[in-house]
C-alpha cells in the first residue's frame, strides 16, 4: 500500500502539470480527450506530438500529432478516476514513462492526411479490426458517443487501411483463363469472391444456360478472388469445375491482398472489353439466366440507360431492394445512410417493366461499360463493403438513366460480407464527403 | 432407338424401387427391339468404370453431395461424357438424380447434342432436404417446401436451402422432359417450381406377374406380407405395434393369420431404431416371421403365397413398386391412405387404406381383412414400355431443351 500511496502522490503532482498542458500553459506533448476504464484497465485517448514524424507547413517544420489510445494495466489506480476526470487520465498518461506504469499503445493513428502539407506516412500500430472493436467497446462502456467513435477512431483507421491497400503494389494475377475467354464480348459478368465460394456452382450452372440466341456477341465470365486465404482452393475448384462440367469462357484473377469489393469489380471489368458489364455478388443465386440476359439486353438496347438492376429478393421471397435512397436514420443522428424502401415486405402487386431509380444496389448491377470507364469505375475510398455501389450511381447518373427492371434475383444478403455498424457509419461519412465534392 | 438408361444405384444385392423401375424398363425396351445400354452409378467404385457382365450393365463411379446432388468430383463429367459419346444415344433416360448428378443432363446435352434427356423423378429429394421424404424432423407430414420452414426443419440456413433449390432448378433446365410415376409426385414438383408442361405422368414398368393359382383361403390361415427396406419411413414399427395390439386384444385372430416380414437394412438407421424394432419383435408370437432380404426375381413366389400386402409407410411415397407388383399379382393391399399409396389403392377392388402411423387403425384393417371375403383385384400395371416410347417419340428428333 505504501508504494501505491507514493504513486498516487506522484500522480496528483502530474495532474497539475497535465492541467497546465491542457489549458495551454505548457506546450502539449500529449493531450487527453477521452478517458475510461474497462476490464480492469485504464484507457486514455488523445493527441500526441510524435517526434518521429514531422510535417512541413509553409517554412516551418513541426512534429505531427498522432491519435493514441493508451492502455494501462493499473487496477489499483482505477478507484481514483471518477467520471470525466480527464486530468486524472492525463496525469496517468503523462506518468507513463515510469517503468512501473508503462502503457500499451493500442492505437496510434497518424492524422493530417487531408492537410495541405507533406508528411511521412503515419504509423498504424493496431489493425483496423482491433480499432473498430475498441471503438465498439468504448461506446458500450459509455466512454464515447457513437459519432465521436466513428469520426475520431474508425474513420481515420478506415482511411489508413484504404491507403495501405492502395499502397500495396503487388500485381493482380490471372490464375486461370479458359482458351476461349474473349478479348471482347457483348457481356462480361464479373463476380468478386471473398471469404467463401460456396455458391460458385450455382453461378456456373446459371451462366452455362446463356446461349448465343440470348446474347449476340458472346459472353465472358470473370471471377476475381479477393481473398488470398482461399485463392488456391478457389482456383483449383473453378478450373476443375469449368474444364469438366461447364466449359464457360471464364478467367480467374486474384488479388495478392484483400482490396475490397470495389477494387475486385474494377479488376474484373478491365479484364476484357464487354459492351455491358454485370457485377454480380457471389451470394446472388438464381434458377435461370433470364434476369442476367434481360439486364444485358436492357442496357445494350437503350442508349439512354447507364445502369440497371433487378428486384432483389430475400431467399423467402420478401422484397430486399429495388433501389436505394438516402435517409437520416433517427437511430444514428448525424449520419446519412442508404436504405432500400419497403425492405422486408411481401410483394403483392406488379412492377413496371422498366422503372427509373434513384440509386441502385450493387448485388447484380449491369452497367454500360463505356459509361463505367468514363466515370473511372468504382471508388476505392470505401475499402470494402458498402456505399460504393450508390456512389458509383451518383456519377453514372450524369451519363444516363438508372433503371430497375421487372425481373428478380435472390440475394443472400450478408453471406459474402459481415458489416459492423461503426464501419457502415464510417463509410457513410466517406459517401457524404464524396457526394459533396 | 438407342437408349442410355441410367440407374442411380447398382440394384444388387438389394434393389430399391427406382433401380427396379430402371431394370424393368430396360427389359421392356429390349423386348421391343431397341438398343438399350444400362448404366448404374456406384459411389466408391474402385475404378472410374466397371462392367457387370451378368446383367449387361456399365458401372460408373458417381457420387453426389448429400443435399445439392451435384457431383462431389467434377471429373465424373468426363467419364459420363466418354460413355455417352461412345454409345451415341437418341435418348438419355436418367432414373433419379442422386448419385447420377444433376449436371449429368448438361453433360449429356454436350456429348450428344441431338439426344433427348428424360429424367424420371423418384422421391422428393430436390424439394425436401429432410431425406427427400417430405416428413419433418418433428415427425409431421410436410406439404411443400418453403425456405425458412425447411431451414428450420433440417437446422441449416435459408440461404443454403435457397442455394440448393436454385442450383437444381438451373441444372434441371437441361432435361427435355420429366417423368412423374405418380400424379401426387407430379403435383409436388409443380408446386416446387417445375413447369407443368415439362413433367408427364408415366407409370413405372412392372415385371409381368407370375401365373398364380391360389388355394381357397377358407382352408388355411390368411397370409399378410410386408416387403420393404426397413427404414423408419416405411412404417415397420407401425406394423409391429399393430401386430402386438392384435395379440393383446384379439389373440384368437393370430390362429387364422400369418405375417411374413421381408426386407433388410435396419442397421443403416442407427442403434435407436434397431433397438426399437428388436424390442417390438421380441414380444410377438410365431404367427409373425422375419424372412430377411429378397431379390426382385423372388417377388412372384412371395405374392403367390400371399393374400394381402401391407404397406404402412408414414411418408407420402411416390409410386411404391411393392403396391404395383402386389396388385398386378392380384394380391390386394392394406396401405396408408396418403400420397402415392392412396393414389394406387383407390377402391375396394384394390384393397383398403388406413390412417398413416396409427397402429390401431392398421390392426383394425388387418382384422377386417381376416373376416372379409377374398378380394378380386382389378388392376392392370404397365408391363411394357408403350407409354415411355410414346413420350420419347413425342419429343421429336431435334426439339430444343425447354429452358
Amino acid at each position: 500500500m505504501g508504494g501505491a500511496k507514493v504513486l498516487i502522490n506522484k500522480v496528483a503532482r502530474r495532474v497539475g502539470r497535465a492541467r497546465d498542458r491542457l489549458t495551454g500553459r505548457v506546450a502539449p506533448r500529449l493531450s487527453i480527450d477521452h478517458g475510461f476504464t474497462l476490464d480492469g484497465a485504464i484507457f486514455a485517448i488523445g493527441w500526441h506530438e510524435a517526434p518521429d514524424m514531422t510535417v512541413r507547413a509553409g517554412r516551418s517544420r513541426r512534429n505531427l500529432e498522432t491519435l493514441r489510445v493508451l492502455r494501462f494495466h493499473r487496477p489499483d489506480l482505477i478507484p481514483m478516476l471518477g467520471p470525466n476526470n480527464l486530468a486524472g487520465f492525463a496525469a496517468i498518461s503523462a506518468n507513463s514513462s515510469s517503468a512501473s506504469n508503462t502503457a500499451d499503445i493500442v492505437v496510434r493513428i497518424g492524422t493530417g492526411t487531408t492537410r495541405t502539407f507533406t508528411q511521412r506516412r503515419p504509423a498504424l500500430v493496431a489493425p483496423y479490426e482491433t480499432i473498430v472493436d475498441i471503438a465498439e467497446r468504448l461506446i458500450a462502456s459509455g466512454a464515447l458517443d457513437r459519432q465521436s467513435a466513428v469520426r475520431v477512431l474508425v474513420l481515420p483507421a478506415l482511411r489508413h487501411r484504404v491507403a495501405a491497400q492502395r499502397a500495396n503494389s503487388a500485381p493482380t494475377v490471372c490464375k486461370y483463363r479458359a482458351g476461349h475467354y474473349p478479348e471482347s464480348c457483348a457481356l462480361n459478368v464479373v463476380v468478386p469472391f471473398y471469404g467463401s465460394f460456396g455458391f460458385a456452382q450455382n453461378i456456373l450452372a446459371v451462366l452455362s444456360l446463356i446461349s448465343g440466341r440470348d446474347l449476340e456477341g458472346g459472353l465472358a465470365v470473370t471471377f476475381v478472388c479477393d481473398d488470398p486465404r482461399m485463392e488456391s482452393n478457389f482456383v483449383d475448384f473453378v478450373r476443375s469445375q469449368n474444364e469438366s462440367v461447364n466449359r464457360l469462357p471464364l478467367a480467374v484473377y486474384s488479388h495478392p491482398i484483400n482490396r475490397g469489393f470495389a477494387a475486385a469489380c474494377n479488376t474484373g471489368a478491365a479484364a476484357t472489353r464487354g459492351a455491358v458489364t454485370i457485377f454480380l455478388n457471389s451470394d446472388v443465386i438464381a434458377s435461370g439466366p433470364e434476369t442476367l440476359v434481360r439486364l444485358a439486353q436492357t442496357v445494350a438496347g437503350d442508349p439512354t440507360i447507364a445502369a440497371a438492376s433487378p428486384t432483389l429478393l430475400f431467399p423467402d421471397g420478401m422484397l430486399q431492394a429495388r433501389e436505394l435512397v438516402t435517409f437520416e436514420n433517427p437511430l444514428f443522428p448525424g449520419f446519412t445512410l442508404l436504405e432500400p424502401p419497403c425492405k422486408g415486405l411481401h410483394i403483392t402487386g406488379t412492377f413496371p417493366d422498366v422503372e427509373d431509380a434513384d440509386l441502385l444496389p450493387g448485388a447484380m448491377l449491369a452497367v454500360r461499360t463505356a459509361a463505367f470507364d468514363q466515370v473511372g469505375g468504382f471508388s476505392l475510398d470505401f475499402g470494402s463493403g458498402d456505399f460504393e455501389d450508390a456512389e458509383l450511381c451518383t456519377r453514372l447518373r450524369a451519363l444516363g438513366r438508372l433503371v430497375v427492371i421487372n425481373a428478380t434475383a435472390l440475394h443472400l444478403e450478408g453471406h459474402s460480407y459481415q458489416r459492423k455498424v461503426l464501419e457502415v457509419l464510417a463509410r457513410a461519412e466517406i459517401f457524404r464527403e464524396l457526394c459533396s465534392r | 432407338m438407342r437408349i442410355l438408361l441410367v440407374s442411380h444405384a447398382w440394384p444388387f444385392p438389394q434393389a430399391g424401387g427406382a433401380e427396379v423401375a430402371a431394370l424393368n424398363l430396360a427389359a421392356a425396351l429390349r423386348s421391343e427391339g431397341h438398343q438399350v445400354q444400362l448404366a448404374a452409378c456406384v459411389p466408391g467404385l474402385d475404378e472410374e468404370t466397371g462392367y457387370d457382365t451378368a446383367n449387361d450393365m456399365v458401372l460408373v463411379r458417381s457420387a453426389t453431395h448429400p443435399r445439392s446432388y451435384v457431383w462431389t468430383d467434377p471429373a465424373t463429367a468426363r467419364v459420363w461424357e466418354r460413355l455417352i459419346e461412345s454409345f451415341a444415344p437418341d435418348i438419355v433416360h436418367l432414373h433419379h438424380y442422386v448419385n447420377a448428378g444433376a449436371e449429368l443432363a448438361l453433360v449429356a446435352k454436350r456429348a450428344a447434342p441431338r439426344a433427348k434427356v428424360i429424367l424420371t423423378l423418384h422421391e422428393y429429394l430436390a424439394i425436401c432436404p429432410q431425406d427427400g421424404q417430405m416428413f419433418t424432423s418433428s415427425g409431421q407430414l410436410c406439404t411443400g417446401a418453403a425456405v425458412r420452414k425447411c431451414a428450420s426443419c433440417v437446422g441449416t440456413t435459408p440461404a443454403a436451402i435457397a442455394h440448393h433449390a436454385s442450383t437444381l432448378q438451373a441444372l434441371f433446365r437441361y432435361v427435355d422432359r420429366f417423368i412423374a410415376p405418380s400424379r401426387f409426385l407430379k403435383q409436388r414438383y409443380i408446386d416446387w417450381g417445375l413447369a407443368a408442361e415439362r413433367i408427364e405422368y408415366v407409370p413405372n414398368v412392372v415385371a409381368s406377374p407370375s401365373p398364380v393359382v391360389r388355394a381357397p383361403a377358407a382352408n388355411r390361415p390368411v397370409r399378410f406380407v410386408f416387403m420393404s427396406q426397413h427404414t423408419p419411413y416405411k412404417g415397420l414399427d407401425v406394423l409391429l405395434e399393430a401386430l402386438q395390439y392384435i395379440e393383446e386384444r384379439h389373440p384368437e385372430a393370430t390362429k387364422h393369420a400369418l405375417v411374413d416380414v421381408w426386407g433388410s437394412g435396419i442397421e443403416r438407421f442407427g442403434p435407436e431404431w434397431t433397438e426399437r424394432i428388436d424390442g417390438l419383435k421380441s414380444g410377438l408370437g410365431p404367427w409373425v416371421s422375419f424372412r430377411g432380404a429378397y431379390q426382385p426375381r423372388q417377388t412372384g413366389q412371395i405374392y403367390a403365397t400371399a393374400d394381402w400386402t401391407i404397406v404402412p409407410s408414414i411418408w407420402w411415397e411416390n409410386r411404391p413398386l411393392v403396391i404395383e407388383e402386389s396388385l398386378s399379382n392380384r394380391v390386394p393391399v392394406l396401405a396408408s391412405g396418403i400420397g402415392g399409396m392412396a393414389e394406387l389403392v383407390c377402391g375396394p377392388e384394390r384393397g383398403r387404406t388406413f390412417e398413416p402411423g396409427d397402429p390401431v387403425a392398421l390392426a383394425t384393417a388387418i382384422l377386417h381383412a381376416l373376416d372379409a371375403p377374398p378380394t378380386t383385384v382389378e388392376y392392370s400395371a404397365a408391363i411394357d414400355a408403350t407409354d415411355h416410347l410414346r413420350l420419347y417419340s413425342s419429343l421429336g428428333p431435334q426439339t430444343d431443351t425447354a429452358r
